[in-house]
């Protein structure tokens, strides 16, 4: 962020939501760009996405600008790797649960999540991914019935 | 129908052994969730939403309506014991609960809560009962030019009131009422923003929203500034109030109830700028001030009963108009959607059972929730301690497989996972997620009646200031959106003349 100072940048964290705000605006602009915009008497499909890509761009402009304009402010510290974990270990049960049931999704993902912190204790881990696994069968699929497979398909059929 | 035969009928709905036990699981497993730190009740009723999916939509609501309250209250216990406020409205609690604890009189905080609660969530749930039918009445003539600019000030207003940059909530509104566009169009067929994806053409499910950026964004924004935590739990002392407590509180918890259901009926007003109002009267009107902030028991008597009410109230216009007052009001409409109730003023009139049968379980959960709290404040209190690195795998858990059992379907959970990237994103660009679902949850709606009334007035766009009350909700919002403005604008300015 040493280069958005130089450029006289005061608020990075607005110049970077000011454009993050126009690359959404022109996503939504492009992908509603087939659709007709018709008229005020029949809004075609088109119309409203392309006022809210207008408006969202106008903002994110004005972020821009008020990045260089308003009062300094620094840039927070990102440290996206908890939220990538948690987001992978989600992903993980989404991958297994089909293909591997509940007992083996939770046995992975919850561990996974787990790393997303810092002080992780394998016994206790250990321990508490299998009590984890036993609570979801017992208490979603026995206890709330939820139609989710417990055991690899495979086993089963 | 009078108050009266309305609360009969509610109470026969309420009262059955599903709808009893479901009000009482919901209080319960909303404060479990709830007392842990860092986790507010929009995020607990995210996680928990799956949860209601399979019951009939009274259950459904009752549940949901039982997991807020009861987290709400969650909340307040973790702010007294440890100092750590699970979610913005019990940021207030700490400044004198906390002091209280560690003087040994937790005991007396944790009763005052309760009980200020009680009374707050009591009082305002009859007035909603005593009001909402009339107002839903009133609302029922408004046209679709009155409803979309009634819409556009309920976002407006919780936007302004919302904490944080105007120009980003709005943004988020934005992005919101667009996320709420993708899948199929009603009036033309057409499928927008799909990407292509079939899971996609019915829209973007509200659960994995949610999920995504209130409990997984949460989680991870949790990990980046873990803090320590101060738990006291060696004495919580007497669980009850002295002559002299009650004395010094009871006046507190009235004006706090009456603040907190004139204010939590605002959009974007809500439980928390409640309680920072009533904390900020509670200081103005007492004789030393300066007790406060060392364990004033008004300041926690007031604000704990204007959050309660104006988490009650903020039910007001969800039931009278089907405008969400804030996050979690968006979150409950999310899941009347999903129910097959399309919220608005017709709910009260057409789903009277509904409606009472609501009612009458918030009566019936606040006494609930004094019975489950105090008593077994222990069992809170030992929750307390259980560390975090091993809550936090345990709610990805809850919320991987509440996702996944809603539709069957692995890709709404591989689709949560990456709305909480965009949410932890989000938030470090200092984007709030409360106003994103807010335009989600209201965009279709807003879509719809603007188009309907631009059918009826031919294509003239003058019709949303032409109706007379159109004009009224538009200038009220103009002008909130200009006290807002005005004095930053200035103080740019003068900032720029200095330099």
């Amino acid at each position: 962020m040493r280069l958005a100072a130089l450029l006289g940048v005061r608020r990075p964290v607005d110049l970077l939501a000011g454009m993050v705000l126009l690359a959404l605006a022109a996503l939504i602009w492009q992908l509603n760009a087939r659709f007709p915009v018709g008229s005020l008497r029949a809004m075609g499909p088109g119309y409203v996405p392309r006022m809210l890509a207008v408006a969202l761009a106008a903002i994110g402009l004005g972020l821009v600008i008020y990045a260089r304009l308003g009062a300094a402010c620094a840039m927070p510290a990102w440290r996206p790797r908890a939220a990538i974990v948690l987001a992978l270990a989600m992903l993980a049960f989404g991958l297994l649960i089909e293909r591997a049931g509940l007992i083996v999704a939770t046995c992975v993902s919850v561990p996974l999540a787990a790393l997303a912190g810092r002080d992780s204790r394998p016994v206790e881990l250990f321990i508490f991914t299998l009590c984890a696994a036993i609570v979801a069968v017992v208490v979603f699929v026995w206890g709330l019935g939820q139609l989710i497979p417990i055991m690899p398909p495979a086993w089963t059929s | 129908m009078d108050i009266l035969s309305g609360l009969a009928l509610g109470f026969g709905a309420a009262l059955t052994t599903d709808n009893l036990l479901l009000c009482f699981a919901g209080a319960l497993v909303g404060m479990l969730v709830g007392v842990l730190p860092g986790v507010g009740p929009i995020a607990t009723m995210s996680m928990l939403l799956p949860l209601t999916f399979s019951l009939e939509p009274l259950g459904a609501l009752i549940m949901l309506s039982g997991i807020y309250y009861g987290a709400q209250y969650g909340g307040s216990t973790t702010a007294i014991l440890v100092n750590l406020p699970g979610e913005s409205s019990s940021v207030v609690t700490c400044l004198d609960g906390h002091p209280m604890a560690r003087q040994g009189r937790a005991g007396a905080a944790l009763a005052v809560a309760a009980l200020g609660s009680l009374f707050a969530g009591i009082v305002v749930t009859l007035i909603t009962g005593l009001f909402a039918p009339s107002l839903a009445e009133l609302a029922l003539k408004f046209g679709a030019a009155d409803m979309f600019s009634l819409m556009v000030l309920g976002l407006i207003l919780a936007t302004v009131l919302a904490a944080g940059s105007l120009a980003k909530a709005i943004a988020m509104v934005l992005l919101g009422l667009a996320l709420g566009l993708v899948g199929t169009d009603v009036n033309s067929g057409a499928i927008r923003m799909s990407l292509g994806l079939p899971e996609l053409s019915e829209g973007v499910p509200f659960v994995c929203i949610a999920v995504g950026l209130f409990s997984l964004a949460e989680i991870a924004i949790n990990l980046e500034n873990a803090g320590s935590r101060d738990v006291v739990a060696g004495r919580t002392g007497r669980l009850w109030l002295t002559r002299d407590e009650l004395i010094q509180s009871t006046p507190a918890v009235m004006r706090g109830t009456a603040l907190g259901a004139v204010l939590g009926i605002i959009p974007g007003g809500g439980a928390m700028l409640a309680s920072f109002v009533s904390y900020i009267v509670e200081k103005k009107l007492a004789r030393d001030p300066s007790r406060f902030g060392q364990g004033a028991i008004e300041g926690v008597a007031g604000p704990e009963s204007a959050n309660n009410a104006g988490a009650q109230a903020s039910f007001i216009p969800l039931l009278t108009l089907g405008i969400p007052a804030n996050a979690v009001m968006a979150v409950m409409i999310g899941a009347m959607q999903i129910k097959g109730i399309a919220p608005g003023p017709q709910i009260i009139g057409a789903q009277p059972g509904l409606f009472w049968g609501l009612i009458a379980s918030m009566l019936i959960g606040n006494l609930m929730l004094v019975v489950i709290n105090l008593p077994l404040i222990g069992v809170w209190v030992s929750l307390l301690r259980v560390p975090y690195r091993l809550l936090f795998p345990a709610f990805v858990l809850l919320c991987a497989i509440g996702v996944y059992s809603v539709d069957s379907s692995a890709f709404q959970v591989g689709l949560a996972a990456l709305f909480g990237i965009i949410g932890y994103g989000l938030r470090k660009l200092e984007f709030e997620p409360a106003p994103l679902v807010l335009g989600l949850v209201l965009g279709p709606m807003m879509e719809e009646n603007l188009r309907r009334a631009l059918i009826i007035s031919r294509g003239e766009l003058t019709v949303l200031v032409y109706e007379p009350l159109s004009a009224v909700f538009l200038s009220i919002a103009l002008l909130a959106i200009l006290t807002i403005i005005a004095p930053r604008m200035r103080a740019t300015r003068e900032r720029l003349r200095e330099e």
